[in-house]
């Protein structure tokens, strides 16, 4: 699975999850600011990312520099998933 | 809503560009206080202007069930245990003072001494309103624990010295004879810091050592606790804790999310003492402080919220809560007296709102009915909604202008059309606290349990378990530590499971369902959101029946009660 479609994955699933944030959803979108609304949200995407990508999500993980945009999400499933296939 | 987890951190750059001052902004700000002062204190008095009562009389206000004997605003907003002054309008009238001379430093200084001031102020009040013995207990525990989290060898040593200085003012009684104080004086700052440099400092170098140390200090209030409910246990009646350690104890649940955060990595290892403090030590804090510990979120949330928009703005969003906390504050009981006369003209008996109450007179052999459960539950909630949100909203007020842009803590949570939802409107803060420390780390231990199975277990911890510790220690810290208070908790444990079995049975149901269409849009769904928030409030009310236990109610009595709420008629 190449980047892109980690991206397009990662976006429908954030459309349809977490509807009408009153923002545009762009790579750069500040999920943790602007689209999550709060922890519980945190749990809804790492079992999406579980499931769909077959990746092992930590408590570690769980941070700011992960989980900051589209383009930061998908570079970290992307990393983890070469880790796992690796 | 603000984002709680992320690492962005605002610049003292970003910052001091969003230090514009506004005059206007500040005497609205004033403006508003003194109205505060007006309705809720003694004001009127010492400035010979007509009270409260008299100017409500004058306009032809309906006037019950708002003031007070003194002719003031009953309210719900309170410097709990102040025993400085006689009357409690006099305390409040020294925390609205407070309030002021913290948002003046706060607006006015520059960047570098604003959150220092804040703290310095807050000690202040907590010096005025309880004794500098209470401030400096409080300052001595914070200090203790920024020094095993922060160590430092040349720094910690003048630390140490304050801390055993403010140990002596904390724990030395005024009444000792002089030679005892000036000894005392003298040895303890030196002990402490000694104790710190050649002792404590070399523990902290050993990282597993270091670890415990920090758990302990964290946890400083569940040991106290558990200590007392042994000695208790054992015939011995506990022990007092000073008032200025319980004010630190009631800190337990910011202290596990700085602790958190700590261990995320979120909290710079040179953080500086006034920044630590804080996070602490706002002037927000002090009202009805043993009611929830409103934001209840460690160092990277308040630091990251701190001047991160303009200032004015995020002074206005507080002035706008500062309205909305006043009209809760003078019309709740005003609202809830109305509303009982309602239901009483419609011949309902909802037992003066209360479920305790209303067990009270179910267990005395009273006849009770479906309609009286549920309406009465409902009440009791609305009570508590009403009550609640004018102090919340107060405090958050408080934080936001002295220039910390944060969620209110309460926000509209009769919106909510599922369990979860309502329970992040009705008490955001305390949840993201239980879903960081109970909820996050069962969670990611289950990755291999079916994904319903993880959030039912992870709900259960949080809103079960979790809320059910942080009851308990509520319970012992506000109505002394020992096993009757325990007793009183554990007693109300069905609660708790149906909170978490309710909020796990939300989640999953929202996760199969596509959530395409926002709540409340004005389509052919409308009257099934209706139906849903109504069902969704009536069974946060309703569960809420076996946590109003009474000495004379028995398991029994509450599940009656409860499957009366649902139908089912066991009597």
């Amino acid at each position: 699975m190449n980047r892109s479609d980690i991206v397009e994955s990662l976006q429908t699933f954030l459309l349809t999850e977490f509807p009408n944030q009153g923002v545009e959803l762009t790579e750069a979108t500040n999920l943790l600011g602007e689209w999550f609304v709060d922890s519980l949200g945190i749990i809804e995407t790492v079992l999406f990312l579980e499931k769909n990508f077959g990746i092992d999500i930590k408590r570690a993980d769980i941070n700011g520099d992960n989980f900051l945009n589209l383009a930061t999400l998908s570079e970290f499933v992307a990393r983890r998933l070469d880790s796992t296939t690796g | 809503m603000p984002e709680l987890l992320t690492s962005s951190t605002v610049t003292d750059e970003q910052r001091r560009r969003n230090d514009r001052h506004n005059h206007l902004v500040v005497i609205a700000v004033l403006a508003v206080l003194c109205v505060y002062m007006y309705l809720f204190t003694s004001a009127a008095t010492l400035t010979g202007l007509p009270q409260p009562q008299e100017v409500a009389g004058f306009l032809h206000v309906d006037t019950p069930y708002i003031f007070d004997r003194n002719q003031h605003v009953e309210t719900e907003l309170s410097v709990h245990d102040g025993k400085r002054f006689e009357q409690p309008d006099d305390n409040l009238l020294v925390l609205f003072v407070v309030v002021a001379v913290a948002f003046l430093c706060a607006y006015y200084l520059p960047l570098r001494y604003k959150q220092g001031a804040l703290a310095l102020c807050s000690l202040t009040g907590i010096a005025i309103l309880y004794g500098s013995d209470v401030a400096a207990a409080v300052l001595g525990a914070h200090l203790l624990v920024y020094l095993v989290f922060h160590p430092d060898r040349r720094r910690g040593f003048w630390i140490g010295l304050v801390t055993g200085f403010a140990g002596y003012l904390a724990f030395i009684p005024g009444s000792s004879p002089g030679a005892i104080h000036a000894l005392f004086a003298l040895a303890l700052p030196l002990l402490v810091a000694a104790f710190y440099r050649y002792s404590l400092l070399p523990m902290l170098q050993v990282e597993r050592l270091a670890a415990i140390l920090r758990t302990v200090v964290v946890h400083a209030a569940v040991v106290v606790i558990c200590l007392n409910l042994v000695i208790d246990a054992a015939g011995g009646g506990g022990f007092l804790v000073p008032l200025g350690l319980l004010l630190f104890f009631f800190q337990w649940a910011r202290l596990v999310m700085y602790h958190i955060d700590y261990q995320d990595g979120l909290v710079p290892d040179n953080i500086s003492l006034d920044r630590y403090l804080a996070v602490f030590l706002n002037p927000g804090v002090l009202p009805t402080w043993f009611w929830a510990v409103t934001v209840p979120q460690g160092y990277a949330y308040i630091n990251n919220r701190f001047l991160n928009a303009d200032k004015n703005r995020i002074v206005l969003a507080g002035l706008k809560l500062l309205g909305i906390a006043l009209f809760y504050l003078v019309f709740w009981y005003w609202i809830m007296q109305h509303l009982e006369a309602l239901f009483s003209r419609l011949g309902v008996e909802v037992y003066q709102s209360s479920i305790r109450v209303m067990v009270h007179d179910y267990t005395r052999g009273g006849e009770v009915n479906t309609v009286s459960v549920l309406l009465t539950s409902f009440m009791d909630l609305v009570r508590t909604l009403l009550t609640f949100a004018g102090v919340v909203h107060f405090k958050v007020a408080v934080w936001r202008i002295c220039g910390y842009n944060i969620a209110p803590y309460i926000n509209k949570p009769w919106l909510a059309t599922n369990l979860m939802a309502f329970w992040t409107r009705y008490a955001y803060y305390y949840r993201e606290f239980l879903v960081r420390a109970f909820y996050y780390p069962v969670f990611f231990r289950l990755s291999a349990v079916h994904p319903g199975l993880r959030i039912l277990i992870g709900s259960l911890a949080a809103a079960g378990l979790g809320n059910l510790i942080a009851h308990m220690m509520k319970q012992n810290l506000q109505h002394g530590m020992h096993l009757q208070s325990t007793g009183y908790v554990l007693e109300t444990w069905a609660y708790f499971v149906l909170l978490g079995t309710g909020i796990a049975v939300s989640m999953m149901f929202m996760r199969r369902r596509r959530r395409m269409r926002k709540a409340w849009t004005l389509d052919r769904w409308f009257a099934v959101d209706l139906l849903a928030a109504y069902i969704t409030i009536q069974y946060f009310a309703l569960i809420h029946v076996f946590a109003r236990p009474t000495e004379a109610s028995s398991f029994t009595d509450l599940f009656v009660l409860f499957m009366l709420g649902i139908g089912i008629d066991l009597q």
